[in-house]
């Protein structure tokens, strides 16, 4: 069975993901069309999910 | 319309068309089903002329060819013959009937044609029509009509009604009908032949090949497929004329029409519901592309794929251009045929869809107007169902849309059909009235009500807790009841305040080592009390515990110490870590006296980590999952509440503590001053032993994976767990079955159903089985703090019934996973239903929300698997394969050829000019993963299967190929029986006497299985502990057969376990008491082409004198050894006596001058150990014996006492004679005094050495004792087991895959 979720890998180029973070610090991948939940915001992006991926693990160490 | 129907003449037989032909073989599947019949009423609302209205009937029927024909097979396949239709009133199938006086005339009338919608028609033959008129009111009148959907499709109809209409007003107003405006049958049929002759057609098949080659998959809204049903369930609604108008009105704005806005909204729909971004939906189209068929009542209609991309960015405006693009290309190619389609791409299977839900849009302008009276058309049936089909009517009478969800019986209930009905409609609404240029991220599925219920009534668990930690409730319940019994291990009973003392000396000696909140501390200790301590000593510190399973190879814990960087690592004994340079605490020797036994002093907070476990990581490289004590505490607070444990409870801990149910058994009786009782290292694969020890320690609460229950239910004594007070299972999909099994078998008992992730605490949903419950068992609702969400690709919560990823959200959630921030902001996500700026975890599990609030678990996501309850990730096998240099690509595959039995396979394509070896592969990977992830079986492809898109098709992967079947045939009953038993349970053709259950594909729970069968069958007792022992049909029979008195061959000196193969053979000698079929586990692993030959004490087969020294036995095998192979390099092995056999035996035959190239002692240590030991008496004797079979010793005095014991409960040696047990007795008290007397001299070699290393009474026993007598080095290995457990899975594994790469190393 085939099902999509918007935090699955992607080899597209596009800029299809964001990276939130909230006021702990915490970050979380997010897909562009679905609206910013409460209390996050963009910190990176839009930009590829392989680029989004890149900056967390830049970011997290 | 003034063409002669003459044109084309009339034949009186013609062939069908490619429609037709579908129809026909359908119907001939099922002759008596009336699915194929369609029917229409049509409400007339007027004065009209009964016997006018027949004539102009008569009159149509007789200008419709199609109407007039019956259908038969000939030599040529089926023909449709040409039938004379009577007139009204001498046989016209026309009932009529005034129904005026009637309480209710329309309920009447349609139940009526309700009855005769349900009768078949007879093709062969006709007619294949029926009218009925009927007066429902002085002006009133329904005029119902069924076709058998073989001759007539939808435009065929309105043709039909439009023209009876027309006849109907001529008559009326005395005037000619003019002349029939249709065409002939006879060229609708040629044109049908023509076109599939023609270069059109070789284009269209082109044309859909390209189109759906790569197609997705279209799994349908109930998420499997079935059969159309004789019947349908239909659901009707109307779109009133205001938001009709409002569709009209997007329709304009985005360029399309209202039913292409139908469409999109309905491939949104399924988009969402299936939780696929691809979508097909299947779209009727007329098959009419030349005006003469225009003309031409009949059946040619086809459904045509319509492919979708769906995602959550797409605009509406996008999606509906897609559908207005992909409608248009459609239609050029409408007339190959969908069932054309589905032979091309090899479909024709059963449950392998090409579209998903039909929407069938029926703009016909009816039109029929009876001399002025107004008119109103209502479907009764579209025919055959195969899913769900939407159908839309647009009668052009003002009244705006009717809407008719008809779904298949088999898939749908009549409320789900409303469900989904209900939410097509306000999603249809909502996106009328929005902006169709903004992304469908903003649409969702469920109605208002529903959103309500699955986000906030559902998830109302709200709790507040103090905010304490996972050891503070355990060091306060030790202040209150300091002298209850806190921990029980074997025969050893601690407090609560000694168990606290010697955790806090412990923990002040760990903050003296750097250990403190915020830091990891390794713990590698079989099972035992000293695991508790230290467990509870690394919290106390304030320091977070890491698991490690030293029978984890050496490879996977030193990469698991490396990324965990912890502090140090406390150990049982020295050297059970593989050096990394991390410091190592052994227990052993540690002088803790002058650390205080007090609570040391720490800054530990609810938000620093409580321990750190890892799972297996998809990406080839486990992950470790950070959980803090907030989390878990949360986790026993909610546990304790709902099933409150009370000081008499005893909590069995069995789970090894790498895997995350062990926190709540090791923690949640001690905070609640109850008892926790451990089982022994190994034990908690052994059902027999699990069954005793809860009735022997007064056990109340464990917990079983659901296949281990399953086993665990087999078992014999598990009806006899009385005194349990509650089960739970979680770690896999509870099977009803096994749900009800355990309530026949323990009726008393409350069975529990737990689920979660190691990311949220163990567990964060729970359900209650109740004996009368069916179906699947659900997971339940959530705990305390927890919220769970079901998913949809834009993220968009799922109602009830529509299955979606599983979120979990709330208090639970660990904090990350350590060391790697990019996986954990993929997993760990912005919760969107949540407080501001909390997180939720994204499980990967396909779950549903029953309408009262409970989950459903469905499966998974991904390829991530549970195998026997163990977290598989597929990827992580994978990596390992492909590293293996004799390999290119890999793929892991858990296969389930069998139901209910699954097994881990492992598929490689060989690197150039490499030929991997699935022995060789299987070593290496038991040297990277751990047991439960190395595939049982691998195969070696020249390539993967590929899918039309060139993706892996891991469906098609094939079934791995056994040998089985071959070899040597059944010699007795019992062996021909037994083979024919392991075949059924296997499910494999035939089973050869001499292959292995295991080598076969068989597991515990398969054999569990074989038990039951080979019981019903000889009726003969024995367990799964005997199959494991005895693993071939051969064996087995020898195992149940040698009690009878039957052929002792099993009892001889000389026994062949596998007497075949081209290998060295491997000599293995008897343990005490004289018996070696103990060895034979070692078969299935050391693989086909290792003979193995046992040797076994005399005085077993018949009376003998028993020999009376060491030396003189020795002798006796050596020279049976020599009998079997003459000369060297010998190969020899022995357990427990067995080594000292085997040294013995080496020495003599190197002094007779043979090379002895391996020599491996299982646990045996030299006569000097044992000499000071007093010689064993009967009783000890006894209780060896006992052991030998797998029993503690229970009440049993005498001899005879124990014999009875161990015939009556099954064992390996249930089926040996009273002579033969008695026999046994003497040989092990012989064979003590003579190993007592024994002088060992030099053995010239190395030595495999094997330490079954758990703690033991015997801790003076040290294989270094050997070192006078091997002039080689003792290659030791240490077994996390008891002695008796050296040769049981899963330690003989271990000893057998190194075993296994000494003799490859041997063979060159």
């Amino acid at each position: 069975m085939t099902r999509t979720s918007p935090f699955d890998p992607t080899e597209s180029d596009s800029a299809t993901h964001l990276v939130l973070a909230n006021a702990l610090g915490e970050r979380s991948l997010w897909p562009c069309p679905v609206a910013v939940p409460a209390g996050w915001a963009a910190e990176y992006g839009p930009a590829s999910y392989a680029a989004c991926l890149r900056y967390v693990e830049s970011e997290g160490r | 319309m003034t063409t002669a129907p003459a044109a084309v003449p009339e034949v009186r037989s013609l062939p069908l068309t490619a429609a037709q032909s579908g129809m026909w073989y359908a119907q001939r599947l099922d002759p008596d089903s009336p699915a194929q019949n369609t029917a229409e009423c049509l409400e007339i609302r007027g004065p009209l002329a009964p016997v006018l209205f027949a004539e102009a009937l008569h009159r149509t029927v007789g200008e419709t060819d199609a109407l007039r024909v019956r259908i038969e097979e000939t030599p040529d396949g089926p023909r449709q013959f040409a039938i004379d239709i009577e007139p009204p009133g001498h046989g016209f199938p026309l009932h009529a009937a005034d129904l005026r006086d009637q309480g209710d005339p329309s309920a009447v009338a349609y139940a009526w044609m309700r009855d005769d919608l349900a009768r078949p028609l007879d093709l062969a033959t006709g007619p294949l029509f029926r009218h009925a008129l009927f007066q429902v009111g002085d002006a009133h009148w329904l005029w119902y009509q069924r076709v058998h959907h073989i001759v007539l499709d939808g435009f065929g109809y309105a043709l039909v009604a439009r023209r009876a209409a027309e006849v109907y007003r001529a008559l009326a107003a005395g005037g000619d009908p003019g002349p029939s405006p249709f065409g002939r049958l006879g060229a609708l049929v040629t044109e049908d032949a023509a076109y599939r002759a023609s270069e059109a057609c070789d284009a269209d098949r082109a044309h859909w090949r390209a189109a759906v080659a790569d197609r997705p998959e279209v799994p349908g809204l109930a998420g499997r497929t079935a059969l159309p049903q004789r019947t349908f369930l239909r659901q009707t609604a109307r779109i009133d004329t205001g938001l009709t108008g409002r569709i009209e009105e997007l329709a304009g704005e985005v360029r399309a029409t209202w039913p292409e806005v139908l469409m999109a909204t309905q491939a949104l729909y399924v988009s969402r519901a299936t939780g696929s971004f691809g979508v097909v939906l299947g779209v009727p189209m007329m098959g009419r592309m030349g005006s003469a068929a225009l003309r031409i009542p009949g059946m040619v209609m086809n459904v045509v794929p319509l492919r979708l991309h769906v995602t959550p960015a797409t605009t509406f405006a996008e999606l509906t251009r897609q559908v207005v693009l992909g409608i248009r290309a459609a239609r050029r190619h409408q007339r190959y045929r969908y069932e054309d389609i589905r032979r091309d791409l090899g479909l024709l299977g059963e449950g392998r869809a090409l579209v998903g839900p039909l929407v069938n849009v029926m703009p016909f302008d009816y039109g029929p107007d009876f001399a002025g009276a107004p008119t109103e058309a209502h479907n009764l049936s579209a025919g055959p169902v195969e899913d769900l089909t939407v159908n839309v009517y647009d009668r052009g009478d003002g009244a705006g849309l009717r809407i008719d969800h008809d779904g298949n019986p088999a898939l749908y209930g009549q409320t789900e059909l409303a469900a989904h009905q209900e939410r097509f409609l306000e999603l249809l609404g909502r996106i009328a009235d929005s902006d169709p240029h903004l992304p469908l991220a903003a649409h969702s599925l469920p109605t208002a009500a529903e959103r309500t219920a699955v986000v906030e009534e559902f998830n109302r668990t709200a709790r507040p807790l103090p905010p304490t930690t996972l050891i503070g409730p355990i060091e306060a319940q030790a202040a209150r009841t300091p002298d209850a019994p806190a921990l029980v291990d074997g025969g050893q009973t601690l407090s609560y305040a000694q168990l606290d003392g010697r955790a806090n000396r412990l923990a002040r000696y760990l903050v003296s080592r750097g250990v403190g909140p915020g830091t990891v501390v390794a713990l590698a200790l079989p099972r035992s009390a000293g695991l508790v301590v230290a467990l509870l000593a690394v919290l106390k510190a304030g320091g977070a515990y890491l698991p490690l399973d030293p029978d984890y190879p050496a490879q996977r814990l030193r990469y698991m110490t490396e990324d965990a960087a912890p502090v140090c690592a406390v150990t049982d004994v020295p050297g059970r870590l593989p050096d990394t340079g991390l410091p190592q605490i052994a227990l052993e020797g540690l002088d803790l006296s002058g650390h205080p036994g007090l609570t040391p002093p720490r800054a530990l907070t609810p938000q620093h980590p409580a321990y750190v476990i890892y799972t297996s990581g998809s990406t080839g490289k486990p992950k470790g999952v950070v959980v803090p004590h907030a989390a878990i505490d949360n986790r026993l607070r909610w546990m304790q509440d709902a099933y409150p444990l009370g000081a008499g409870d005893r909590v069995l801990q069995k789970t090894p503590s790498g895997f995350d149910v062990s926190v709540w058994e090791f923690f949640w009786p001690l905070r609640e001053g109850a008892t926790l009782v451990l089982a022994a290292p190994g034990g908690h694969k052994d059902p027999a032993y699990l069954a005793r020890l809860i009735r022997e320690q007064a056990v109340t609460t464990c917990h079983f994976v659901p296949s281990m229950l399953q086993v665990f239910l087999a078992e014999p004594d598990a009806a006899r767990c009385t005194g349990l007070r509650r089960v739970f299972c979680s770690g896999e999909a509870l099977a009803r079955e096994t749900a009800q099994e355990f309530a026949r078998l323990l009726p008393d008992v409350p069975l529990h159903n737990l689920y979660g992730p190691t990311e949220a605490a163990v567990d964060v949903t729970y359900h209650a089985c109740r004996p009368g419950d069916a179906g699947p068992v659900p997971i339940g609702r959530p705990v305390w703090n927890t919220r769970l969400y079901v998913l949809d690709p834009a993220l968009a919560p799922c109602p009830p019934g529509i299955a979606g990823e599983l979120y979990l959200a709330g208090g639970q959630l660990a904090t990350g996973y350590l060391g790697r921030p990019a996986l954990t902001a993929t997993r760990f996500v912005a919760d969107l239903y949540g407080p501001p700026g909390t997180r939720m975890y994204r499980t990967g599990d396909l779950a549903r929300w029953t309408a009262d609030g409970e989950i459903e678990y469905l499966g998974r996501t991904d390829h991530q698997v549970k195998l026997r309850g163990l977290r598989i990730e597929l990827g992580e096998i994978e990596a390992a394969l492909a590293a293996d240099p004799a390999v290119s690509a890999a793929c892991a595959l858990v296969r389930e050829d069998r139901p209910g039995d699954q097994r881990l396979v492992g598929y490689v394509t060989a690197a150039d000019g490499q030929d991997p070896d699935p022995e060789a592969l299987r070593r290496r990977l038991a040297t990277a993963l751990p047991d439960h992830m190395v595939p049982g079986a691998f195969v070696v492809l020249d390539g993967f299967p590929l899918s039309p898109n060139g993706k892996l098709d891991r469906a098609a992967l094939p079934v791995p190929e056994s040998t089985a079947g071959e070899g040597r045939v059944p010699r007795s009953h019992q062996e021909e029986t037994l083979a024919r038993l392991f075949a059924e349970v296997l499910g494999l053709p035939s089973v050869g006497v001499d292959d292995a259950f295991f080598d076969l594909g068989g597991t515990s729970l398969l054999a569990a299985r074989l038990v039951t069968r080979v019981r019903a069958a000889l009726g003969t007792d024995l367990t799964i502990g005997t199959v494991f022992q005895a693993p071939t049909p051969a064996a087995l029979a020898t195992a149940l057969g040698a009690g009878d008195g039957g052929a002792d061959d099993a009892l001889g000196v000389l026994l062949p376990l596998r007497a075949h193969g081209d290998r060295t053979p491997l000599f293995v000698l008897h343990p005490a008491g004289g018996i070696s079929w103990c060895y034979s586990g070692l078969l299935a692993r050391l693989g086909p082409r290792q003979p193995v030959h046992g040797l076994q004490a005399r005085g077993l087969a018949r009376d003998e004198e028993l020999p009376t020294t060491m030396e003189e036995m020795a002798a006796d095998y050596a020279a049976q050894i020599r009998r079997v192979q003459p000369d060297g390099p010998y190969r020899l092995l022995g357990w427990s006596v067995g080594g000292v056999l085997a040294h013995t035996v080496a020495v003599l035959l190197q002094e007779a001058g043979a090379r002895v190239e391996l020599l491996a002692l299982l646990d045996a240590y030299p006569s000097d150990q044992w000499r000071d030991q007093a010689v064993p008496d009967e009783t000890d004797a006894l209780t060896a014996l006992l052991r030998m079979a797998g029993f503690e010793r229970g009440g049993e005095l005498t001899r005879a006492d124990v014999l009875a014991t161990l015939q009556r409960e099954g064992s390996a040696l249930a089926g040996l004679s009273g002579r033969t047990l008695s026999a046994a007795v003497d040989i092990v008290i012989n064979n003590a005094r003579l190993m007592r007397a024994h002088d060992h001299r030099v053995f010239d070699g190395d030595v495999l050495f094997f330490t079954a290393a758990a703690p033991r009474a015997e801790d003076w026993l040290t294989p270094g004792a050997w070192q006078p007598y091997v002039r080689g080095t003792l290659q030791r290995h240490d077994i996390d087991c008891l002695h008796p457990q050296m040769t049981q899975a899963p330690h003989l594994d271990t000893i057998a895959a190194r075993l296994a790469a000494r003799l490859e190393e041997l063979n060159g």
